[in-house]
């Protein structure tokens, strides 16, 4: 039997120029799904941080670590808007060929906003397409965004447990800094 | 392990302009940002590319301070590289002076008579070409593998593929990225960021998989931004440091670090710890007092 084989593409979405750290809203995700250090944490945005090497932010590099990895979605980015923006991608830089190739077996599985992370499924044979079209976008819904893709698998379990792996270690370092 | 050997200093920040850290925009906190965003993303080892043209003088001063966001980034292993763009070849006589000032040299030769001297006889780490221009000059297997078979490596800044809205640079990057891949057969390319913003930078797995689609095999890919990286940096080392590359001395545990190799040079270290704590430990024993003696005595 030859079975048709799929590779889901785990992928987070960052925001490297986003100024707004101090203005997430809570609307954007409620209590009962996001740990409390998501609410409470209040970050003083990039803009107003006196970036002094050695000073009293010399611990800045783990905190921007961090910070720059793992922030929920600002408003805009949304399931719709990633779903559309990447098949855009494809589009744009594909061409018809691409699109058509990835077409029938490419769905975005998952996309969460608090955690800006999501799962793109395609097939075996042109998941290179997709994650390079992933690679080349650099916007969506009017935000500047870069999106790094963290594991590919053929089951989506294996990428659901990386993505639980690397909140748990997210989370684990907002503790450790607090 | 993962290098990004290019990383533009900006041009406003001179070696006697104070370094500002200024609270909003500029381009100190620009590059911090897209140097931490580097860092978040896995690479270890950071060059900031200083880009001179013209007539070079005999006594340029290195513009990069690669300590600068030393405290705030620790992992990290900076390092200074000079790009020159040659279109003169007296410019090649000042290579020997800059040696010195940074740890990188690379060259960006505009004919294909200046391709070929630096990839036959000048010494230098790396060869830069714009490749998001029409290049001037044919890629030719024959000349580049002069360059491969001598150590300097080539270099692809896929930056133009990332830059918003350029259609043209990013046609032009992949088709003089899959010429090149077709001259060299793949080996001795690396590949960097040019990032000016922290936009532009790409994780390097998602680096290597664009390198796929110009013509690069899985391993070629990640080579180019991992162990080849690494060849461009230990190369430009032993040109500094070594005689003739066989000889090094090392002076202190700072000059180790160079390579950004962290495993092997901490081995380095701890042997060398533990055989210093062994010669003081034999040092600090008094005489051995014989026992026989000392009973006769009293």
């Amino acid at each position: 039997m030859v079975r048709f084989k799929s590779r889901y593409i785990l992928f987070t979405v960052h925001y490297p120029v986003l100024n707004d750290l101090d203005e997430i809203s809570p609307s954007n995700y409620s209590a009962s799904n996001v740990p409390p250090l998501f609410q409470t944490k209040k970050a003083t945005p990039l803009s107003d941080r006196n970036i002094l090497p050695g000073g009293k932010e010399g611990n800045l590099g783990k905190d921007m670590r961090t910070l720059l990895q793992r922030r929920p979605a600002p408003d805009g980015v949304t399931l719709n808007a990633v779903n559309t923006a990447f098949k855009d991608s494809v589009n744009r830089n594909f061409g018809d060929l691409g699109a058509g190739l990835v077409r029938a077996s490419v769905s975005l599985k998952y996309f969460s906003q608090a955690t800006s992370t999501g799962i793109i499924r395609v097939s075996r044979d042109h998941y290179r397409i997709v994650w390079a079209a992933l690679t080349f976008l650099n916007e969506i819904a009017g935000v500047k965004v870069m999106i790094t893709v963290d594991h590919i698998s053929g089951t989506m379990r294996k990428c659901e447990k990386v993505a639980i792996s690397k909140n748990v270690k997210v989370v684990r370092e907002l503790s450790g800094d607090m | 392990m993962f290098y990004d050997l290019c990383v533009p200093w900006p041009k406003a920040v001179t070696a006697s302009s104070a370094v500002e850290y200024t609270r909003s925009s500029g381009p100190i906190p620009d590059l911090f940002r897209t140097v931490a965003t580097l860092q978040a993303l896995g690479y270890t080892t950071i060059a900031y590319d200083y880009e001179l043209s013209g007539k070079i003088g005999s006594n340029i001063t290195s513009p990069i301070q690669e300590d600068v966001f030393s405290a705030s980034l620790p992992k990290v292993t900076f390092l200074s590289r000079i790009t020159i763009l040659l279109d003169d070849a007296a410019q090649s006589q000042a290579l020997p002076s800059l040696t010195t000032k940074f740890d990188i040299l690379a060259v960006r030769p505009t004919t294909e008579k200046l391709l070929l001297a630096a990839c036959t006889s000048l010494d230098i780490d790396l060869i830069s070409l714009d490749l998001s221009q029409r290049l001037p000059f044919y890629l030719r297997h024959r000349t580049l593998g002069a360059a491969v078979a001598r150590g300097i490596k080539i270099e692809i800044c896929y930056s133009p593929t990332t830059r918003q809205a350029d259609n043209n640079a990013r046609r032009n990057l992949i088709s003089n990225a899959a010429a090149l891949f077709r001259a060299t057969r793949g080996k001795g390319i690396i590949i960097s960021s040019g990032a000016t913003s922290a936009l532009e930078c790409r994780g390097p797995y998602d680096v290597a998989n664009l390198a796929t689609l110009w013509g690069f095999t899985q391993e070629k890919g990640k080579a180019a931004v991992a162990g080849d990286a690494r060849a461009v940096v230990v190369h430009a080392r032993m040109r500094r440091r070594s005689y003739k590359q066989v000889v090094e001395i090392v002076v202190d545990e700072d000059e180790l670090r160079a390579t950004g190799n962290k495993r092997a040079d901490k081995k380095e270290l701890q042997k060398r710890t533990r055989q210093e704590d062994e010669d003081k430990k034999n040092e600090a024993l008094p005489p051995k007092a014989s026992k026989k003696r000392k009973a006769t005595d009293s």
